[in-house]
């Protein structure tokens, strides 16, 4: 996929499988995919479950260990992350790219405090280390008030299931700003949370990228949380990528049936709607999925070519899709 | 109070005054002192024939408690349930089963709801045989079968575990068995929660289709307010236990009034990236129903809070548009 | 920990051992008294008559029962029938024995159990862990008899290395700690490893390998102390069982400790004897409960915060 110019590239993403051992035969979840992360940019993911778009996520720093295999190249600073020594990517984890997880209090130690949590981050970082003067304790409240914690010293001293789900997010965010990485993998923070909490966390996401030039890669299933955070959007499915560019133009004029699909399946808060589009069907497991196109089973543009052969990539501006017969620029849906 | 918007129609369920608390601490020792945490506080609400009630907030707001009680499943700590004028608390044996007849339910999860064990067509088909006794065992079974095409399945679903079906296919499965007591009222808590969204849809288009056949009542409970606005002719907006706005579909989401409804909408992201709104989040987080906050619950959070509010409890009131709210601020405005 | 908490644990404590002794006082009355073992069966009517009037037997169980309690908050448990002193003193001059053996069987298991899960669970699904995981279920299918009478059959009597019972040199140690860390090791090593795997496999773990720690600091610092809260319980529940367990291995290898003094004392009703025996061990595991108790407290610090709460 072609870049624009200006934009510096992060991290790339070139003809990545991922697969489990054991589960479905070893067949893959994530197949064959390419994908760009631009510095300073928030990156959306969207696709619903096993579309394979937090496995993607978890295979750039290795995080699936020896349940999972992978193929292709994830270039980080011109390093394959797939490739790299243990002690590399131990290096490059929380340093270079740090993530956060859907359910932030059972992605936080039950036992420990929050400030010695957050204090265990802060002694990995190698320039702290070498400084005497500096106070961990100190900069892990700093840290805690960073993230919108109220009364970050109390805080401190108490343990994830005294917080909300959203405190805890705003810990998780804290532990993993400590190593002050480049990159930061979002895998669904705000789906376990009430919309008025999810607000606060994608407020707080947009002013870290602001704040700090932070790239973030925020995975998701919701459309609206795309729209209203990131730059450009990838839409998965059966572990490819069907869409993918900026979200001005992924949303509001998808090319792609399944995203069109999406976007009309989901009523919406600002609109009176009829009848809901749907998506007939149910999502195939990664064994059955068809030779071709991954959606051509559900899809209502189905062509004879998509069920045994791949779309191939068509480029239109700074806009990237996998069709043969892709949507017209314009089309609602109208029941 | 009077709770009734539009009073043209038959009422069918009249919820009223209904409190309901937990015990969360027993007496351990005869010093210690019982403690409990108060998770509806006065609830008041009818639901006219062949409407679709929404019942939205966020979590411990008390929407699901509010189910659980109508349902049976809970008991009311104070308050009665009116349905067709026949009282359901306290009610027991064949009386409760005739009417518990009338009022079916769905929940989040379609496979807890579903016996792991036994095909789904007979447990769809299990609500008669309970109540009608096995005598019609034929008549049943072709009963379920157009009852599951009805839902969009096929017959040959009907002899597959629920192991075997997927999520969405559960749920209709479910659907299906509520309806094949041909009840009046439906009760839907979270019914699509736990779905893909492709799969929402389906869900929700069924249910729209069963409203548009059968006439029937439904009550959907959902922490998703499109969805709400999208399915439901009225709907109640609680917060810690309190109803804080009541309104009809298009005076809800076009005009709401209540603070708390206004920030909960503009809290739902529009998939629309050209469309910019002005940015009213909500600081702070919902309190613990263990200390809730003196005066209206929701001051500590509101960006219009006045002195008076930490003080006073704002009553649920009619405003001219027909609404109810309940806001010290709007009251003034009624006032003057 | 508050004072509200402290007072129930105590106050549990002593209804506990309450309930017990009075459980084993009418149990041992109601099937028979001492005096046939004492003094035989051809003993005239006389005697016994002056034996149980000297003890106190002739008395309805209910005076026999208040004396009992009465002495005992005194201090005084009653005197051994079969060797004339006071039981305490008889069951204590036993206990070193015990205790020793114990200690080692013990301490021995733990290591020996605990090491052996840990590694099946670092190396879970290769041949390590299968390697240990058939030894241990090996270990643990066999009961502790069936165990100490191979021992025996191998090591003295057909070998002839080792003694087959009886105390005294470090020799007479080998079979007896052997036997009971073989079987109990298994045990331990199994838990262990299960205790480990689902910790591991919780998403706190994730996180921290994202925060960038290594893999061992991962395991030294998050897994085992999380790890070690279920095993700890485990520990607390076992120390009871292995004193029970003492019985079995006492009686098999002759050795002079309060297992074998128990199953002699129930035998020829020796009541005050048997009394003090379950009151020990009853102690005990109340004891090595409150100790895990205080462990917890360590381990996870929200079970204070909880208490601290009330």
């Amino acid at each position: 996929m072609s870049t624009d110019q200006n934009d510096e590239l992060l991290l790339e993403i070139k003809n990545l499988s991922v697969g489990f051992n054991g589960s479905h035969k070893g067949m893959p979840v994530v197949r064959g995919i390419n994908l760009e992360v631009r510095t300073g940019e928030i990156l959306g993911i969207v696709g619903e479950s096993g579309s394979g778009k937090s496995v993607t996520c978890f295979s750039i720093i290795r995080l699936l260990g020896e349940r999972g295999w992978t193929e292709g190249e994830v270039l980080f600073d011109g390093e394959n992350l797939l490739e790299s020594s243990e002690n590399e990517i131990v290096s490059v984890r929380g340093k270079e790219i740090a993530m956060i997880f859907q359910d932030a209090q059972s992605s936080l130690n039950p036992v420990q405090s929050v400030g010695r949590q957050l204090v265990e981050a802060l002694e990995l970082r190698k320039d702290l280390a070498n400084n005497s003067s500096v106070d961990y304790k100190n900069e892990a409240v700093k840290l805690l008030g960073e993230v919108g914690i109220p009364d970050p010293e109390r805080r401190m001293k108490e343990f994830p299931h005294q917080l909300s789900g959203g405190q805890n997010q705003r810990v998780m965010i804290a532990i993993m700003l400590a190593g002050n990485p480049r990159l930061l993998i979002a895998d669904e923070p705000t789906t376990a949370l009430d919309v008025t909490i999810q607000a606060q966390i994608l407020r707080l996401l947009k002013k870290l990228r602001k704040e700090r030039n932070m790239t973030i890669i925020l995975v998701t299933h919701d459309l609206g949380v795309v729209a209203e955070t990131c730059d450009r959007a990838a839409v998965m499915y059966g572990g490819r990528i069907m869409e993918y560019g900026p979200v001005e133009e992924v949303l509001v004029s998808p090319r792609h049936p399944y995203t069109f699909g999406l976007l009309s399946s989901k009523p919406r808060i600002d609109k009176r709607s009829e009848k809901l589009y749907t998506i007939e069907g149910v999502v195939p497991s990664p064994e059955k999925l068809p030779k071709g196109c991954p959606f051509s089973e559900r899809c209502l543009y189905v062509v004879g070519s998509c069920r045994d052969n791949s779309p191939p990539l068509t480029n239109e501006g700074s806009r990237h899709y996998f069709c043969f017969n892709p949507i017209e620029e314009g089309t609602i849906w109208t029941q | 109070m009077d709770t009734v918007i539009d009073i043209k129609t038959e009422e069918m369920l009249k919820v009223e005054n209904l409190t309901k608390k937990f015990l969360i601490k027993k007496q351990k020792m005869p010093w210690q002192k019982k403690k409990y945490v108060h998770v509806l506080n006065g609830i008041n609400f009818t639901i006219n024939e062949g409407e679709a009630f929404g019942l939205v907030g966020e979590s411990g707001c008390g929407k699901s408690t509010t189910a659980k009680v109508i349902m049976d499943i809970y008991s009311p700590t104070t308050g009665s349930i009116k349905y067709n004028s026949t009282e359901l608390t306290g009610l027991k044996g064949k009386e409760k089963k005739a009417i518990r007849k009338d009022i079916q339910y769905v929940f989040q999860d379609p496979m807890g709801a579903l016996n792991p064990r036994i095909a789904v067509i007979e447990q769809i088909y299990e609500p008669l045989i309970i109540h009608y006794g096995r005598k019609g065992h034929k008549e049943y079974y072709k009963k379920a079968v157009d009852l599951l095409e009805s839902v969009g399945m096929k017959e040959a679903h009907g002899k597959m575990y629920p192991h075997q079906l997927s999520g969405g296919q559960r749920q209709r499965v479910v659907l299906a068995r509520a309806m094949i007591l041909e009840p009046e009222m439906l009760i839907c808590d979270e019914p699509i929660s736990a779905l893909d969204v492709s799969i929402q849809a389906q869900v929700v288009n069924l249910l729209m289709k069963i409203r548009e056949e059968k006439g029937i009542t439904l009550l959907f409970i959902s922490h998703d307010l499109s969805m709400v606005r999208h399915l439901c002719d009225r709907t109640v907006v609680m917060y810690m236990g309190n109803i804080v706005e009541f309104a009809d579909r298009e005076t809800l989401f076009n005009n709401p009034l209540h603070p708390y409804t206004k920030s909960l909408i503009n809290a739902i992201p529009i998939p629309d990236p050209r469309i910019k709104r002005e940015e009213t989040i909500l600081e702070g987080e919902i309190p613990s129903l263990l200390h809730p906050p003196s005066g209206c619950r929701f001051h500590p959070r509101c960006p219009i809070a006045m002195p008076e509010c930490s003080i006073r409890e704002p009553e649920l009131k009619i405003l001219p548009d027909g609404r109810q709210a309940a806001c010290l601020a709007l009251e003034e405005g009624v006032k003057s | 920990m508050n004072s509200a908490y402290i007072i129930r644990k105590v106050l549990r404590a002593i209804l506990t051992v309450w309930m017990v002794t009075t459980f084993v006082f009418l149990i041992l009355r109601l099937s028979g008294d001492p005096t046939v073992s004492v003094l035989g069966l051809e003993a005239s009517p006389e005697a016994v008559e002056a034996f149980r009037a000297k003890w106190g037997l002739d008395k309805p169980i209910s005076v026999q029962y208040f004396d009992f309690i009465s002495n005992a908050i005194k201090g005084d448990l009653g005197p051994s029938i079969l060797e004339g002193r006071s039981a305490l003193k008889a069951v204590l001059s036993r206990l070193p024995n015990t205790l020793i053996l114990m200690v080692i069987t013990t301490s021995l298991t733990f290591i020996v159990g605990i090491s052996l899960g840990l590694l099946a669970s670092l190396y879970h699904n290769t041949n390590k862990d299968r390697f240990i995981m058939v030894i241990a279920v090996a270990g643990y299918s066999m009961p502790t008899f069936v165990v100490g009478i191979l021992l025996v059959l191998l090591f003295s009597v057909k070998l002839g290395w080792l003694p087959s019972g009886g105390s005294g040199t470090w020799a007479h140690f080998i079979l007896p700690v052997l036997t009971m860390t073989l079987v109990e090791s298994a045990v331990f090593a199994r838990f262990t490893r299960s205790a480990m795997l689902e910790v591991l496999y919780q998403p706190y773990i994730k996180t921290a390998l994202a925060k960038g720690l290594s893999w061992w600091q991962i395991v030294r610092r998050h897994a085992l102390p999380n790890a070690s809260i279920p095993i700890v319980t485990i520990m607390g529940f076992w120390i009871g069982l292995i004193i029970a367990g003492a019985v079995i291995t006492e009686s098999i290898f002759g050795w002079p400790g309060i297992g074998r003094l128990l199953v002699y004392s129930v035998k020829h009703r020796d009541y005050n004897v048997v009394q003090v025996i379950v009151m020990f061990i009853s102690c005990s595991m109340i004891f090595t409960n409150l100790m895990v108790d205080i462990l917890y407290g360590f381990l996870d610090p929200r079970v204070s915060i909880e208490r601290g709460e009330e």
